[in-house]
């Protein structure tokens, strides 16, 4: 194996018959931000749980920050910063509590460990609240101290474990917006779970999708959704009577697809650079257009590309029609 | 990043990390406890009212043996009881909060430190003595008013709160074994039961000599037969040896055998 922030080959978990994760391979590059992106269930859990020293693989290895997670767990714990699900946080201690507990837990000194504090509680934006229980924070602050006490000791990997699930839509995106502060910004190697797609795609440089404790896709997210297929162009004309005219100069760019009535769509084989030679195209023999949507593959595209069903809860969380990412 | 940037990121996060060392984590995760004692009272509360209330009443039924060659001073011979069963009830609180904290993911931040493994048994028992204090002042402080008396004198304090923090010990390091095992709120049952088989079939109550059948039989071989010996070494009478040694040595025995079970149930989670 090769000196990677994290490896695995063939990692396996099984509980009594159950195979929770089963022969997972990953290699996550320095400096990456790689999501791991599969419903509830799927084995991401439990492969973080196995990377981050929680759990023994029943088969296979897996390295972290150069160590063994096994025969070096509390090197490996010494490297990595972990924001597991649910951000088990003690209600009755309060955010500078909690974060001297980390830094003692951590080895960091104590005056070290009190700027440290400051600097994180100040760069979370929790530095009003630092000294009130945790149980009056809300379910964004919780997550942001969360985070904060993973960063105690600056580890070189990160991972955080569905960082924003239950999150309020702003809550979330400002715990991206740390996420890409600490990737760019710092260069810390993140591995990040979720079941949102536009979470990955927002965040994630590579991803892998994991269903049934197996990684079954694995690649870039523009790269995944270019393997689905070319990207769908709908368009709606002006004119009831135009629509065959239309729908001929259409079948130029690609083939036709079904779509609603009074819409007409075609999968551009030119991708989505060919958009505009449509509209010039349609504008060429005088079709005025009403409409014109492009939709690029999602991820849930991928994922029921590779699996045959989408993805729990893609509807209301990445189904997003022109392509991010 | 670069390789350059890797490094750095390498370097600043081993100059701000200092050698984890055992000390100052137990001593967090005690102060931790005993901070929270203040922070939810309603689950300590019970381990000071319990060992009151079990003196005043034990005190009160069973005044009536003073003198029929059980005990002179119904007090002085119920404080300890009350003492080392408010003790044992700490220890086991140790449990509960352990059960708590695995449960809500809490023991996961402790698991994932590099902090020496033997920490996070050596924070709650530390914390499990300082806890152990309140129903021991407590409770001797409403026996002297009562009107105990205790002929040992302060050796006789120092027995008791021996026995006491010994109790307390054994109970937290079995408590927190079964947390470890079970992982859930299930093992609390377990962990109270541990503590009235232990100490009522004992001379929990009355003398060993008043003890007949298969109690006297059970008491007379139950190592807290001779924790409460030491326990009330000196408050039923001067402290003399002979009335010691077999305390002592039980607590040592079995803070021994605690410690391994809790250690091993710890060592199971820790891959």
């Amino acid at each position: 194996m090769s000196n990677l922030p994290i490896e695995a080959s063939g990692l396996v978990r099984r509980f009594g018959t159950f195979v929770a994760v089963d022969h997972v391979d990953l290699a996550v590059e320095p400096g990456e931000v790689f999501g791991f992106l599969g419903p509830n269930g799927a084995g991401k859990s439990t492969t973080v749980r196995m990377l981050t020293t929680l759990l023994t693989p029943s088969e296979g290895s897996a390295r972290v920050a150069g160590f063994d997670v096994v025969r070096d767990a509390a090197k490996v714990r010494r490297a990595i910063g972990v924001a597991l699900q649910d951000a088990a946080i003690d209600p009755l201690m309060t955010g500078n509590e909690l974060l001297r507990l980390q830094a003692t837990l951590q080895g960091i000194p104590r005056a070290a460990a009190a700027s440290r504090g400051a600097e994180l509680l100040e760069r979370v934006g929790l530095t009003a609240a630092a000294d009130k229980r945790v149980k009056a924070y809300s379910g964004g602050m919780r997550r942001r101290l969360d985070l904060a006490l993973a960063l105690i000791h600056q580890p070189r990997v990160l991972f955080l474990d569905e960082p924003t699930t239950g999150l309020d839509p702003t809550s979330r995106i400002a715990l991206w917006e740390e996420v890409r502060y600490l990737n760019r910004g710092l260069g810390t190697t993140v591995l990040l779970t979720t079941q949102y797609l536009e979470e990955a795609d927002q965040l994630a440089g590579r991803i892998a999708i994991i269903d049934g404790g197996r990684i079954v896709r694995e690649g870039r997210p523009a790269e995944l959704k270019a393997q689905v297929g070319s990207p769908t162009l709908r368009v709606e004309v002006e004119a009831n009577g135009e629509q065959d005219k239309a729908a001929a100069v259409l079948a130029g760019f690609g083939e036709a697809r079904p779509a609603a009535d009074g819409v007409l769509a075609v999968g551009l084989d030119g991708g989505a650079a060919s958009m505009a030679d449509v509209v010039r195209a349609l504008d060429d023999v005088g079709i005025t257009v009403a409409s014109m949507e492009l939709h690029t593959p999602t991820l849930d595209d991928v994922f029921a590309d590779a699996t045959g069903r989408r993805l729990e809860g893609a509807a209301g969380d990445g189904d997003g029609d022109d392509g991010a990412g | 990043m670069t390789a350059v940037g890797l490094e750095r990121g390498r370097a600043d996060h081993d100059s701000l990390l200092g050698e984890t060392r055992t000390w100052p984590v137990v001593v967090q995760l005690a102060r931790r406890s005993v901070v929270l004692i203040t922070r939810l009272p309603s689950a300590f509360i019970p381990s000071v009212v319990f060992p009151v209330f079990l003196i005043l009443a034990f005190s009160g039924s069973f005044n009536g043996l003073r003198g029929a060659n059980a005990f002179d001073n119904a007090m002085s011979w119920y404080a300890p009881l009350a003492v080392i069963q408010g003790a044992a009830f700490v220890g086991v609180g140790a449990g509960f909060s352990a059960n708590r904290e695995i449960e809500s993911g809490f023991y996961d931040r402790l698991l994932l430190a590099p902090a020496p493994t033997v920490s996070l048994l050596l924070g709650p028992a530390l914390a499990t003595v300082l806890r152990a204090l309140v129903p021991l002042v407590t409770v001797m402080v409403v026996a002297l008013l009562g009107g105990a008396a205790v002929p040992g004198g302060a050796l006789g304090f120092a027995t008791l709160t021996l026995a006491a923090m010994g109790t307390a010990l054994i109970h937290a390091f079995w408590c927190l074994g079964l947390a470890y095992r079970f992982k859930s709120q299930r093992a609390a049952p377990v962990m109270q039961i541990g503590v009235f088989v232990t100490n009522f079939l004992a001379t929990a109550q009355v003398p060993l000599h008043l003890m007949t059948g298969w109690l006297h039989s059970v008491a007379r071989v139950n190592p807290m037969t001779n924790v409460f010996r030491l326990g009330r070494a000196g408050w039923v009478e001067d402290v003399r040896w002979e009335n010691c040694w077999g305390g002592v040595l039980a607590l040592a025995v079995f803070i021994s055998l605690s410690f391994w079970f809790a250690w091993r149930g710890l060592k199971r989670m820790i891959p």
